[in-house]
């Protein structure tokens, strides 16, 4: 009992100092904010702020606008280049590619999958893993800046990226409706590091779930909360004041990687967003996710049946 | 027999009543824990639905029957999705791969068990044998859960490897006490003593031996195994009633130290 109320009590503390830090923060951006809720509109949150719903899909562009370019260099500065190795981990895991003469090659959908981070690594597994040359990847992000970067990759590994029969194609769509994809047409459909930006996050699962086929696969890697105290206390220590320092040295935007790590904070726990997966109509695979680094991501996967 | 009362209110206090307090201490949280397997497997609770969607049931049977060919491997699941109708990419519904399928096996088979309890055959057998006593019941349902092996006992010790796999060990031994408790259960069992898992731990082991013993058995419908078993269960004849004779020794020893610092003036 009175460990457990010692807990609650400190695990206060850092959302304190992070009011704080946004109060601070008032200050120095306090012409933009009133503008930002007009009166009676539903409201979601934009890191710690409240934002109207229709302003925040515009503000998350601009913060993927200003961090387009030094995106790669960042996460691997932020994240001692673990990211990769969570990344990795994810595509292993998920085995993509066809895995017997009698199967159809896959159709992929990256979702928010922005530079191809995610696209490159499906492509590579399924060629060299499982042999499979004819399975395609569809990247799809909302942001123009972050494809673009993504198209130029592409062209350097030497991927076509146009025609119907291209490797890897890139599309700038609104995840939460994918207007673009027809129902029962997607394999697997990834998202890395994106839901978290969405302004409907429940939107977004349903209409995964339109475009899969039956037997299709969701799968989020997710930033996601650390299940021990302690560690949890270091790494929220480190990325309130590391994080949003380096953006600014870095990439020369604090701002961005403010909003960075309070969307990280925001996001539900492990078993609320298994929970909302299993809402949009999936089925959790065990017991719906799997941590990665102590909780501090976590793949959370679900099936449609 | 006053050791035995005090035992069941202990085992009442903990099954009953925890659940009103809300905030428990870290110790009761502690007790919690140790008592955990006997609130999901306890008597009361000894026939439980299956864990599995019907979709995950189908996959996982049709895999299952490509076990014999394919063995406890990524193929037979891959076999097994196709065979439902879904697409390869549908594996990943299964965190832990084959293993998923060994233990889909042993939880269905578990389950038969209970089922097997309730059909007409057992009361036959019942009926027909006058002295169908606690140990005969105990082997009839060891041989009538190993039968069911049948199909994969040369594959078993592929299913054996991933047991022991440490990721996997914790839910596959406490599917083999599950599995042992159940037969208790249906043995009719209702002891609630020390020997609650002495016998349980002892049968545990009786069956996993014997069920490594069979995979090696060459022998016309297994008689071997049935040998094995039968001397298996002998030998805990005499293990068991040692192990009780501990158990009554402790609960002595106990009752001194109660009595003793009751005679120094602590109030206990």
């Amino acid at each position: 009992m009175s460990v457990r109320g010692v807990g609650r009590v400190l695990r206060l503390r850092p959302t304190r100092a992070s009011a704080l830090l946004q109060q601070s923060r008032c200050f120095s951006s306090s012409g933009v904010r009133p503008q930002d809720q007009k009166a009676g509109e539903p409201t979601t949150h934009f890191g710690f702020q409240n934002v109207a719903e229709s302003m925040k899909e515009s503000k998350v562009r601009d913060v993927f606008n200003s961090v387009a370019k030094n995106y790669d260099t960042m996460n691997d500065v932020m994240s001692f280049g673990i990211h990769r190795i969570w990344k990795d981990q994810f595509v292993q895991q998920l085995n993509p590619g066809k895995k017997s003469i009698f199967s159809e090659p896959m159709t992929i959908l990256d979702l928010a999958g922005g530079t191809g981070d995610i696209a490159f690594r499906m492509l590579d597994h399924a060629r060299t893993v499982n042999g499979d040359p004819e399975t395609k990847v569809k990247v799809v992000d909302i942001n123009e800046e972050m494809l673009k970067e993504g198209v130029r990759r592409a062209h350097t590994l030497g991927y076509r990226t146009e025609g119907e029969d291209a490797p890897i194609s890139f599309l700038v769509q609104n995840g939460e409706t994918l207007e673009a994809i027809p129902d029962n047409s997607i394999d697997l459909l990834t998202i890395a590091f994106g839901i978290r930006n969405f302004t409907n996050k429940e939107k977004a699962l349903s209409t995964a779930h339109r475009v899969l086929k039956k037997g299709g696969v969701f799968s989020c890697l997710e930033f996601s909360k650390v299940d021990n105290f302690v560690l949890d206390q270091i790494y929220r220590r480190y990325s309130f004041s590391v994080i949003p320092m380096m953006g600014q040295l870095i990439a020369g935007d604090r701002d961005s990687y403010q909003y960075l790590v309070e969307s990280i904070i925001k996001f539900p726990s492990q078993k609320d967003f298994a929970g909302m997966i299993r809402d949009a109509g999936f089925q959790l695979a065990g017991k719906g996710w799997q941590d990665l680094t102590f909780g501090v991501a976590a793949i959370h996967t679900g099936v449609k049946l | 027999m006053a050791s035995k009362s005090s035992h069941r209110a202990l085992r009442q206090s903990l099954l009953g009543f925890n659940a009103r307090w809300k905030q428990p201490s870290a110790f009761q949280i502690l007790r919690n824990n140790l008592n955990g397997h006997r609130l999901s497997h306890g008597q009361g609770s000894a026939v439980s639905s299956t864990s599995y969607t019907p979709e995950q049931a189908a996959i996982l049977s049709a895999a299952l029957s490509h076990v014999p060919s394919q063995g406890f491997t990524d193929s037979a699941l891959l076999s097994g999705v196709k065979e439902a109708g879904y697409l390869d990419v549908t594996t990943n519904l299964f965190p832990q791969g084959p293993f998923d399928i060994v233990k889909y096996h042993l939880v269905t088979q578990r389950e038969g068990l209970s089922k097997y309890a309730g059909s007409e055959e057992w009361k036959d057998l019942q009926a027909t044998n006058p002295r169908f006593g606690t140990t005969s019941k105990i082997r009839a349902l060891c041989i009538e859960r190993l039968k069911q092996n049948k199909d994969v006992i040369r594959r078993w010790p592929e299913a054996v490897a991933l047991m022991k796999y440490p990721t996997n060990l914790q839910s596959s031994t406490s599917e083999l006490f599950s599995l042992a408790d159940t037969m208790w259960n249906i043995a009719g069992d209702k002891e609630v003593d020390v020997s609650w898992y002495t016998k349980r731990g002892i049968l545990s082991g009786i069956y996993a031996a014997t069920e490594v013993y069979m995979t090696q058995d060459k022998s016309d419908r297994f008689t071997n195994t049935w040998a094995f078993l039968d001397e298996r269960l002998a030998d805990s004849a005499s293990v068991g009633s040692t192990v009780g004779r501990v158990g009554q020794y402790l609960d002595y020893a106990r009752y001194n130290v109660v009595n003793v610092l009751r005679s120094k003036g602590v109030k206990i």
